[in-house]
């Protein structure tokens, strides 16, 4: 924490500012902003059209004052009856799968980046390869059949766990950590472990806040493999609950269903609300990992 | 500690108690079926009803169904399927799997003996659309009666002086008039006739019928085929879209609209026409729901159009099926599944699976009329055991229709009354689609890889919106579409489909 | 090349002594070893349903080899080529103008010092990425319909005419484009943050002192720290060239734009699922998957010849 304020403090104090300077902020803040708002918009009409009732939706699609609010869509979601197995599912697959993801990130990228370990190249080639190349559907139910784990959440966290891209992201930003610092280690006579976690792990935090936060909210999202490996409505995921409550079938399904929703609540609402309902949590994780991005963190760090 | 052992051990003597007791008579059937996700599947009283019923034990799985097809190929691949399984298809994919020999060939079942009931309800035509290489694979769920309806709005029709439309002439005039004459009475003219939905459909048969459209499936009185696009009937009708577009009494975004995204425009009053595929529940459902944006609005409900100077519109049907169930070819209960599933199209079970039970989901049941009073609190009980999705077969043909929705004597009635109204004015055609005779499914396969229905799609499209002159569509029908097509008609012609 | 002083009995071997020396490292491969194995390479021999008549009964290794029927369908089909040129125009202008926002955007962002401006910045970009395109689409056919759009109100507004951006074959792409940016730039940002997070503010000091102005600073300390991600991420991207993700465009994908829209994953879409040819949809998904192999890795010789970061 103490080098955090120091860097923090060096940046705002030692920077002198000339014209070129307040050109680049101004610049800067201007586009952002402007886009940082266009990108607002669509979760702010999700918020706001969940609780609006449908007929004022109907009236007018973008009266952002509406005269009624109602609380009938969120109802509806937490009514239903998989919801809630539906997030302790989720809360369960998401936190496993992320720190067990992690760890085999690392382990898995640090040996990759040192020079006297032989066949790296061939296994990062066969890693890269499997971005192109999977077997699809049939063989991988076949294999979670053979390992025992359909109907169980391991098949959920499983086969998602290591991917090529965050990989290569990782090996990449070790690889362009200083070399004197392991070298330093090594001679102090501390085997290659002690040093990755040590003094590797501690340098990674930015990449692995990153790295852990695109796993964490592919997991959050994540649905597919339930639908191939569970057969019971207790194993879904919140997710798929959620694209369950809002299936609407296509028009020609929906008329030999019969399914015309008699409800006050329109399924649109439905949508909106659970959108909410599922993206809201995984926001909410955003602002910890947020301080991982700092910049000038990591090397401020290692100097003390 | 020990007191939860005990426990245990207790709970466990009971449960082997209980299975042994009804393992002795009752055998277990496994099934797949496609259910939507407010249906409660664990511990609900319709399907404990039915397993009395029969005698048998359920184990269901129900999958996603938005995934439903994702699933059944994994389940159809993995060699472990269960005894009865929804298949949900009866296209390519399904002679496929016919073929390959998945599910029981039902042909020799299909008699007094063996399975009575579906012998009695299921009709030629319809064993038809499930049948392979001669061959019945599965049974279809039908759909009898349903018909089409338009539904204009009445109040806008009374307010600008006009009448319901019958033929495509009248049709146009109200189309155009609830463009331009502000029937919604806000000063601006903001509304419009109507829109087209290609996702019910590429040609809706409530337009068509007005121009005697007739399927390629069809031959006329010589016995020739040809195929429906490139008739000059069905460029009529095309005319008759692109003068309404042109009057902007077509939602001029039509292509665009998908899913139910015609019924947004129809609740927000955008416009004042929607035609339904069926009626079965949408009229209900219209009326006793809220209005939603407009509670003046009243609804007209009529039959397709009509050719000028006839009596009735005549609408060509093929058989009405929705999804079909297909029994394992290596189950171990062969007999149970074949007699559960024959059971299964009887009125008892149907009645059972689309109602549910006595005091629990509804008051009073009509049989004869198909509907059942709810209270509210039924009503809730309904939503969640009781859904269309898990009904063997829908509606059977010596019934009427399936009220589902319709909750208090008013709305079956007010239901019932429209029904018989447009029934008076429709003919209807029936007849079988050629799709599944050997050989079609390689020609459609051919010209989609040739991108020849996009182009139609395309250019059908932009001459509606006057994108392109009337030379350069019917150059295309007549001269590449239709000779594209030709090999499939020559196996109509062969097979004598339909005279 | 310091000596391991904890090594008593010295192997015999050379390369036993390699291995046990270095016995941590190896040790540390076996999890992702394992795991690369059983979850990526066992199920691999699926892609064999590519060269077959793949029957549902028989299963892969039970059906029949059809002689690469499916390829030659697929290259004698009339569709083949339209496809193709549809796929590649549209991620090579995803490569052009999508690939390099991100990395404006982060730069952008790093040089943002008001705290709370920069975090709620951040937050709302990440947010569209969180909306599923069927939501996004329904919004952006209220922004950009013909109707009542908002976007040519404005354009009429302003004296201009109105321009069907749903529904016509010119605008389809920038649809595209516009709205890919919408809704992943901000989320792209990430992994450059992290790269640029890694830069000693020491270097920028340093820079200060002797003078250097902000461009110069950007240039010579900025771009070099984030190079490396960029080139990775580059060259990762130019692998997936012939991919285009196939919610978004069957969103915007009607009768008016179909000439251009139609693109691998809708095609592999429509001919596997909707006309039940699971093996010839196998067998599309491997060309094009062949071909972003020989993609990635020219691409990842060129950059080891220019001296830049590569992936092997």
């Amino acid at each position: 924490m103490e080098t955090v304020k120091k860097v923090s403090v060096k940046q705002t104090t030692h920077i002198k500012r000339g014209p070129d300077d307040y050109a680049v902020a101004g610049v800067s803040y201007l586009i952002t902003g402007v886009f940082a708002l266009i990108c607002f918009i669509p979760f702010f009409l999700v918020v706001l059209y969940s609780f609006t009732p449908y007929d004022l939706y109907l009236k007018n699609h973008f009266d952002f004052f509406p005269e009624r609010l109602t609380l009938d869509a969120y109802r509806m979601v937490i009514d239903y009856g998989y919801i809630w197995t539906g997030y302790r599912n989720t809360l369960i697959i998401t936190a496993t799968g992320t720190i067990l993801s992690m760890l085999l990130l690392v382990v898995t990228a640090y040996p990759l980046t040192r020079r006297e370990m032989k066949g790296r190249k061939l296994i990062t080639a066969l890693w890269v390869f499997t971005m192109f190349f999977s077997g699809g559907m049939i063989p991988e139910y076949f294999l979670m059949r053979s390992l025992g784990l359909l109907n169980t959440r391991w098949a959920m966290i499983l086969p998602g766990m290591l991917g090529c891209y965050n990989l290569i992201l990782m090996r990449n930003y070790i690889d362009g950590l200083p070399d004197s610092l392991e070298e330093a280690a090594t001679i102090d006579g501390a085997n290659d472990l002690v040093v990755l976690v040590k003094i590797i792990l501690p340098l990674c935090m930015p990449i692995l806040a990153t790295l852990g936060l695109f796993t964490l909210v592919g997991y959050w999202n994540s649905y597919f493999s339930a639908i191939m490996y569970t057969t019971k409505r207790t194993m879904w995921p919140l997710q798929l609950v959620l694209r369950e409550i809002v299936f609407e079938g296509s028009a020609a399904e929906m008329e030999a269903a019969g399914a015309a929703d008699e409800n006050l609540t329109s399924p649109f609402l439905l949508r909106m609300a659970s959108i909410v309902v599922a993206t809201v949590p995984i926001m909410c994780v955003y602002p910890f990992l947020q301080k991982y991005f700092m910049s000038g963190l990591v090397l401020g760090g290692v100097k003390e | 500690m020990k007191r939860i052992v005990s426990l245990f051990l207790a709970l466990m003597m009971i449960m082997s108690l209980v299975s042994v007791a009804s393992a002795e008579e009752r055998v277990t059937l496994t099934m797949m079926n496609r259910l939507p996700a407010t249906y409660v599947v664990e511990g609900n009283p319709v399907i404990e009803a039915l397993e009395d019923l029969l005698n048998v034990n359920l184990e269901i799985e129900a999958p996603p169904i938005s995934s439903y097809s994702d699933r059944r190929n994994i389940v159809l691949a993995s060699g472990e399927l269960p005894d009865i399984i929804y298949v949900n298809d009866t296209g390519a994919s399904y002679t496929q799997w016919s073929r390959d020999g998945l599910f029981l060939d039902l042909t020799p079942y299909l008699n007094e003996t063996d399975m009575p009931n579906a012998y009695k309800v299921l009709t030629a035509q319809e064993l038809n659309k499930v049948t392979v290489d001669g061959a019945v694979y599965s049974l279809p769920r039908v759909q009898t009666k349903p018909m089409d309806i338009i539904m204009y709005r009445q109040d806008w029709l009374d307010k600008l002086g006009l009448e319901v439309p019958t033929t495509p002439a009248e049709f146009a005039e109200v189309a155009k008039a609830f463009t331009t004459m502000d029937p919604d009475g806000n000063g601006v003219n903001d509304t419009y006739g109507w829109t087209l939905n290609t996702d019910k459909g590429e040609h809706p048969r409530h337009m068509i019928s007005g121009f005697g459209v007739r399927p390629s499936d069809v031959p006329d009185e010589n016995g020739n085929y040809e195929l429906m696009e490139a008739s000059d009937e069905y460029i009529a009708y095309l005319d008759w879209m692109r003068d309404m577009y042109a009057a902007g009494a077509i939602n001029p975004e039509f292509y665009l609209i998908t899913a139910n995204n015609d019924d947004e425009l129809w609740y927000a009053g955008k416009m004042g026409i929607r035609y339904v595929n069926t009626n079965v529940e949408h009229y209900v459902s219209d009326l006793g729901s809220t209005n939603w944006a407009n509670p003046d609005r009243e609804v007209a409900v009529a039959a397709p159009l009509m050719e000028e100077g006839q009596e009735k519109a005549a609408v060509y049907y093929p058989p009405q099926t929705w999804g079909n169930w297909a029994i394992n070819a290596d189950s171990e209960n062969l007999e149970a599944a074949i007699k559960f599933l024959d059971a299964c199209y009887t009125d008892a079970v149907n009645n059972l699976l689309a109602f549910g039970v006595e005091g629990i989901t509804y008051t009073t049941f009509n049989d004869e009329q198909q509907y059942a009073l709810k209270t509210p609190e039924q009503r809730e009980a309904f939503d969640k055991y009781c859904a269309t999705y898990a009904t063997f077969n829908y509606q059977t043909e010596d019934k009427g229709l399936l009220i589902v929705n319709g909750d208090t004597i008013e709305e079956t009635e007010a239901f019932a009354q429209a029904n018989n109204n447009v029934a008076e004015k429709t003919e209807r055609i029936s007849y079988i689609q050629g799709s599944s005779l050997p050989g079609v499914s390689e020609v459609s396969t051919a010209c989609s890889d040739e991108g020849l229905q996009d182009t139609f799609k395309e250019l059908r499209t932009k001459y509606i919106c006057g994108q392109i002159e009337r030379e350069e569509l019917v150059d295309f029908l007549k001269n590449t579409y239709a000779p594209a097509w030709q090999p499939m008609l020559d196996i109509y012609a062969e097979n004598n489909l339909n005279k | 090349m310091a000596q391991n002083m904890a090594v008593i009995n010295k192997p015999k071997t050379s390369l036993a002594k390699h291995l046990y020396k270095n016995r941590w490292l190896y040790l540390m491969c076996i999890p992702g070893l394992a795991f690369l194995i059983i979850f990526k390479y066992i199920p691999m021999y699926g892609v064999i349903m590519a060269f077959q008549d793949f029957s549902f009964k028989k299963g892969i290794f039970g059906s029949s080899f059809n002689n690469f029927a499916h390829f030659k369908q697929l290259f004698n089909s009339g569709k083949f080529w339209n496809v193709f040129t549809n796929s590649i125009v549209l991620s090579m202008l995803k490569l052009l103008i999508n690939f390099p926002i991100p990395i404006l955007l982060a730069l952008l962002l790093n040089e943002l010092r008001v705290k709370w401006f920069k975090k709620v910045t951040q937050t709302f970009l990440y947010l569209p990425h969180f909306m599923s395109w069927i939501v996004l689409g329904g919004i952006v056919n209220n922004f950009l319909s013909m109707n009542d759009g908002v976007i040519n109100d404005l354009i009429v507004m302003l004296g201009g005419q109105k321009i069907n951006f749903l529904g016509s074959n010119e605008w389809f792409r920038f649809v595209i484009i516009a709205t890919n940016i919408w809704k992943e730039a901000g989320w792209g940002t990430i992994i450059y943050l992290a790269a640029l997070s890694s830069i000693s503010p020491d270097l920028y000091e340093a820079a200060t002192v002797d003078g250097a102005n902000r461009w110069q600073k950007i240039r010579h300390i900025t771009l070099p720290g984030i190079a490396s991600t960029v080139v990775i991420t580059l060259v990762l991207q130019i692998g997936g060239l012939m991919n285009n993700g196939f919610e978004q465009i069957y969103l915007f994908q009607n009768d008016l734009n179909i000439q251009v829209s139609e693109v691998f994953e809708i095609y592999t879409y429509k001919i596997g699922i909707v006309s039940g040819r699971y093996s010839y949809s196998t067998a599309v998904g491997l060309f094009k998957n062949v071909i972003g192999t020989i993609l990635i890795f020219s691409t990842n010789r060129i950059t080891k010849k220019l001296g830049g970061a590569t992936l092997f």
